[in-house]
């Protein structure tokens, strides 16, 4: 088997083992990001809140994939792995919350590290430069989509208008 | 929150997908392709990598399940409780090409695989535990496919075209 076609395999694998991760909850759909590869961005989870909760509505995040054969026995391989043999897309801003995860094919260790985070007490997102993976266990899951989430709450003030709260005028028109 | 069967569906195909692909004794030994809803009983062509024959492939139905109840029996007698039904199991039996049923446990995410023989008209109502899609079976069932591919009959050996 060429070395392409290895690579090509380990790619649309790790991309399944993200979507099975990922999905461990059943609170998340993934969705493929197509073939849009020079945004760096493999897939687009989605998180669908629990009925009770106050935050409805459409919260996604992206997912950027990783994967590798070689045996990665703990996160500090990981994070040294990631640091030494996957390159960042530099220069892209994110308007979202983006996580890398990162696969070892041998036992199907996953490992999972921010790239944008969503900031505690603010809108904000931080673009990390140096990425420091965790074990992508249940508990990380949650946390994860606890942060999306309390995140999408913070700017939902700023960004949505429920209906009275603004004249149509202040919005854009159609014809601007 | 709604559990959909369509979430449950598309975690399962997840499921198998990986499960099927697995790196095994330093080596990917298939290829999976989903073949979609218009493929009537059949969920993936699953394509032998490293195969003396062009193309050797066997067919997959997946079955998910994510019920409380999700297993009967004890010991060697315990199954996993997926449905085939015997109209899908005529249809696999007649194409007279490698074809298999795995069913999955969506809590666990486990996989467990059961042949459809060449001729089946009976379905069945659970896959033994014993079943497991691991490495070991993905040898077992590489090395079967490959042999049916070997040995198949001649073909198609006149055309009008």
């Amino acid at each position: 088997m060429s070395e392409t076609k290895k690579a090509d395999l380990i790619t649309e694998r790790s991309k399944m083992l993200a979507t099975v991760v990922l999905t461990r909850r059943l609170n998340i759909d993934v969705l493929p990001f197509g073939t849009v590869e020079d945004m760096g961005i493999d897939l687009i989870g989605t998180i669908r809140p629990d009925e009770d909760e106050p935050l409805q509505g459409f919260l996604p995040f992206a997912v950027v994939v990783w994967g590798t054969t070689k045996e990665l026995h703990n996160e500090n391989e990981a994070t040294r792995y990631a640091r030494s043999h996957k390159k960042l897309r530099t220069g892209t801003t994110f308007f979202m919350p983006v996580v890398v995860l990162l696969f070892s094919m041998l036992k199907d260790e996953a490992y999972f590290a921010w790239l944008v985070k969503p900031c505690k007490e603010s809108g904000k997102l931080l673009h990390e430069k140096h990425l420091k993976f965790s074990v992508f266990g249940v508990a990380q899951l949650d946390k994860m989509t606890t942060a999306i989430k309390r995140w999408y709450g913070r700017i939902s003030h700023e960004v949505v208008a429920d209906a009275g709260e603004l004249d149509s005028s202040q919005c854009l028109d159609d014809s601007e | 929150m709604p559990v959909s069967m369509d979430m449950i569906g598309k975690r399962g195909e997840a499921l198998f997908s990986v499960a099927i692909t697995a790196f095994c004794s330093g080596r990917f030994w298939f290829e999976d392709t989903f073949l979609g809803a218009k493929a009537e009983a059949l969920d993936f062509s699953v394509q032998l990598i490293g195969s003396s024959v062009f193309h050797a492939n066997f067919y997959v139905q997946v079955k998910a399940i994510a019920k409380k109840k999700r297993y009967s029996g004890k010991g060697k007698r315990r199954r996993l409780l997926v449905t085939l039904e015997a109209a899908d199991a005529k249809k696999l039996g007649a194409m007279k090409v490698p074809a298999y049923v795995v069913g999955i446990d969506i809590v666990s995410g486990r996989a467990y695989v059961k042949n459809v023989k060449a001729g089946a008209t009976k379905g069945f109502t659970g896959i033994s535990v014993r079943n497991r899609l691991n490495c070991n079976a993905i040898k077992i069932i590489w090395k079967e496919v490959e042999a049916f591919w070997q040995t198949r009959p001649q073909g198609m050996t006149s055309s009008a075209f």
